[in-house]
């Protein structure tokens, strides 16, 4: 929460979100490191995936995708990077949390029985929108927490939803849609090996969009 | 299909992240899109269970495989399940 509000705050978003898609790439060696099946093809896959979801983002600041939108990066300051690197090191978390919680293994499912025992709360393992589900409440929760802690957000946070009306429908509409696209994604796909499935289904349709490039 | 399924869903993440860019109180806007998020998902999960498969049970199911229950003893609750 307070790295996140640190890079909200402190920095253009339109640095922050191209760097912060480099975490997957953390997140993948982890993924590896868990026992996920390894090959260099694979790797250089997931690179591409991360260049790609570079470009996408950075180009949403910029009128047109060019080369020249990566010499900004040149100029960015050492405590961007590092809070940067502190957000992957967050996603790398909650991603093998993710991972461990949804592979159908002895492992998940002593820790899905002990969870219950201890009336902890909604958590459901093995189904990657479920699993979002009991996720996302914790989520909101963590976050109402910190935001009642703070002074500056907390008499914000009741102010009626019509000052920003506009802005909250579009976000919250983009946000379900492209989190609900993506766990269908990858409930339909036949791959077992999460690094063979993010391949798959993600670089036919970088490699496109590398063609775009002057 | 399901590449088909990616590509949407990382534009519409870049659609977000513009407007999230655009917006006056960032963190503000991200409590209530997470908010609203899981209100979202549990308003899907329930659509596609009660009304797409006529699953009446579908509430229960959330209640009780999400709470206070183990997730092999279901059967136990089998009768919530035969009342309806």
């Amino acid at each position: 929460m307070i790295i996140s509000e640190k890079l909200l705050d402190g920095y253009d978003l339109s640095l922050v979100i191209p760097i912060s898609q480099f975490g997957i790439l953390l997140a993948s060696a982890d993924y590896i490191a868990l026992g996920d099946p390894f090959q260099w093809s694979l790797l250089i896959g997931i690179l591409i995936v991360c260049l790609g979801s570079f470009v996408l983002s950075i180009s949403a600041a910029n009128e047109h995708l060019s080369i020249r939108m990566f010499s900004e990066l040149r100029h960015v300051p050492g405590k961007l990077w590092a809070l940067v690197l502190g957000e992957a090191l967050c996603f790398t978390t909650s991603a093998v949390v993710s991972y461990l919680g949804i592979k159908e293994t002895a492992h998940p499912d002593a820790i899905m029985n002990s969870l219950k025992r201890l009336h902890l709360g909604p958590i459901a393992f093995h189904s990657a929108f479920f699993f979002n589900i009991g996720q996302q409440l914790f989520s909101v929760i963590i976050f109402a927490i910190y935001i009642l802690s703070r002074k500056k957000y907390r008499t914000l946070m009741f102010l009626p939803l019509i000052t920003s009306t506009k802005y909250l429908a579009w976000a919250a509409l983009a946000y379900i849609l492209a989190e609900y696209t993506y766990f269908i994604a990858f409930t339909i796909t036949h791959e077992t090996s999460i690094l063979r499935a993010l391949d798959n289904l993600s670089i036919p349709h970088y490699t496109y969009l590398f063609l775009l490039l002057p | 299909m399901d590449t088909n399924l990616i590509l949407f869903s990382i534009v519409t993440l870049s659609f977000y992240n513009v407007v999230l860019k655009r917006s006056p109180h960032k963190l503000l806007l991200l409590f209530r899109v997470s908010l609203f998020t899981y209100l979202g998902f549990v308003f899907i999960c329930l659509f596609q269970t009660i009304v797409l498969q006529h699953d009446l049970s579908a509430l229960r199911e959330l209640i009780f495989n999400y709470t206070f229950e183990d997730y092999h003893s279901m059967s136990r609750f089998h009768f919530l399940s035969l009342s309806q």
